[in-house]
């Protein structure tokens, strides 16, 4: 046998190394805290693909002027709510060989490099470097741009946070958030179950999908990234092409049921007759059209367990019943 | 996040459980590093690679849950990969017949679709050869280490990766 098999000694025996090298694409990929690309710096977001889709949305003059003005009151209100001492967070920098320092409640984070972040029996959070955090009470915490890794094994909907568009709960465990300075942002989920909420609009986003979020519409709709054309013509969607629909339901396999839930939830009538039809041919669905099209909450539950991503009830252990709002028309943005 | 890929050291396994055992979370979260990539290669050696994405974290959130009913902490890994065979075989149980054979592509991922083709092969080897396999030859890991990890003796994963290449080979040569 050759050595190379067993422990990698010696020469690499050609075959099993071309074997290597084909099957790596298949190798598990541990979280990028540790290498992740340094798209950060101090002055601005550089040009990321998902910033990218964002850059016609500025903002106009007086709105600057009246941000400006607001950012102005909100610093004297900062310089006064720091001459009395704040509680602690609860969480810690790690500090290498040097004691962990405290962070208290409050407290605005600018990281100059990356930062770990580390609170008993919650997780691990790494802050890329340029980004701005702001730990609250309670394991919530306020992103205000940048990167950020979580590694969260507190029980479910423990640890969230907010950006200024929508809020993020850990329902357990592994994801990474990005964000730039006008809220615009991607999370992308590695392990476990993340919620992703702005008022009446949630995504729930499981393990290998990813989600935007918009400054203006808020979540998303959850997608795979590997399932590349759904996810362009899901983009345009969420934009607010209506037409892109067709396009998602064409492209859409078993594997993308998470993402057809989201849209029979979000779509009006007419459209969500298409997109449980196109769930029907691609998963064994309940007979549950009539009330689908409705819009009625058991009938989303029947579909959401059909998916057999946990059934609703454990949902509910940790969250309230589905939203019952009815879609506007023009829905699914 | 550093993560540990080398030999895992049977007794700092054994700390660990126990402090996990005790409520310390971040311990856990330590076990999670360590054995990531064992739990990943054993789910590649039964389901598809997008299967094996999702049930990861099943198993170690199974693992979080059941940690306080394993009695002998050092046998920490052979434990986790039954939780992960047994995941894999729930999945298969559960595989609704009306899932097309093209969900499991990945997307136009030319390098991913020669790996799935090569895995398709591994899937169809004897089961007993299948996660030292997959765990040699996509994660990486040696032969001691699939060892130490899974709980098998050396010999057993030498005679399993020996025997598990051969058929490979042979079924990866273009036929006449």
């Amino acid at each position: 046998m050759s050595d190379y098999l067993w422990d990698k000694a010696g020469t690499p025996d050609p075959e099993i190394a071309a074997l290597e090298q084909t099957l790596a694409a298949l190798r598990y990929q541990a979280p990028a805290a540790g290498t992740a690309p340094a798209i950060l710096d101090q002055q601005q977001v550089p040009a990321h693909p998902v910033f990218q889709l964002h850059q016609g949305g500025r903002w106009k003059p007086v709105v600057r002027r009246a941000l400006a003005a607001g950012a102005a009151l909100a610093a004297a209100a900062l310089l006064a709510a720091v001459l009395w001492p704040r509680p602690n967070s609860g969480w810690t920098i790690a500090g290498g060989d040097a004691a962990p320092t405290a962070i208290a409640a409050g407290e605005l984070l600018t990281a100059p490099r990356q930062l770990q972040l580390n609170a008993d029996g919650i997780g691990t959070l790494t802050v890329e470097a340029g980004s701005r955090i702001r730990p609250g009470r309670g394991h919530q915490f306020e992103l205000q741009r940048g990167v950020v890794h979580a590694f969260i094994w507190a029980p479910p909907g423990q640890f969230v946070i907010d950006t200024p568009r929508a809020r993020v709960v850990d329902l357990g465990c592994q994801y990474t958030l990005s964000l730039d300075d006008a809220g615009n942002g991607l999370l992308t989920v590695e392990t476990g179950w993340v919620a992703f909420q702005a008022g009446e609009r949630e995504s729930f986003i499981p393990a290998g999908a990813a989600c935007q979020v918009d400054a203006r519409r808020g979540p998303g709709t959850p997608y795979r990234p590997a399932s590349a054309d759904l996810a362009r013509a899901l983009l345009r969607l969420d934009a607010g092409d209506t037409g892109a629909l067709a396009a998602v339901l064409d492209t859409a396999r078993a594997a993308d049921g998470v993402t057809l839930w989201h849209l029979l939830v979000r779509a009006t009538p007419a459209e969500r007759t298409a997109i449980f039809d196109r769930l029907a041919q691609l998963i064994p669905l309940p007979p549950v059209r009539a009330e689908i099209i409705r819009g009625e909450p058991s009938a989303r539950d029947a579909v959401w367990n059909a998916l057999q991503l946990g059934h609703t009830d454990w949902w509910r252990t940790w969250k309230h019943p589905w939203p019952n709002a009815q879609a506007p028309s023009g829905a699914l943005q | 996040m550093v993560l540990d890929f080398g030999l895992a050291a049977p007794d700092a396994d054994a700390a660990l459980v126990a402090a996990a055992q005790a409520g310390d979370r971040a311990a856990f979260g330590r076990l999670y590093e360590r054995y990531a990539r064992m739990v990943h290669g054993i789910l590649l050696a039964h389901v598809p690679w997008s299967d094996a994405e999702d049930l990861q974290q099943d198993v170690f959130v199974t693992a979080l849950q059941r940690l306080g009913s394993l009695r002998e902490a050092g046998a920490f890994g052979g434990w986790l990969a039954a939780i992960a065979r047994h995941a894999a075989f729930d999945r298969h149980r559960r595989q609704r017949p009306t899932v097309a054979a093209d969900e499991f592509l990945p997307g136009p991922d030319a390098p991913r679709l020669e790996a799935m083709a090569v895995l398709a092969e591994i899937h169809r080897l004897p089961e007993a050869y299948r996660e030292s396999l997959t765990l040699r030859l996509v994660e990486g890991l040696t032969g001691p280490e699939i060892a130490a990890r899974v709980g098998l003796t050396p010999d057993s994963v030498r005679v399993n990766l020996h025997r598990g290449l051969k058929m490979l080979k042979e079924r990866l040569e273009p036929k006449p």
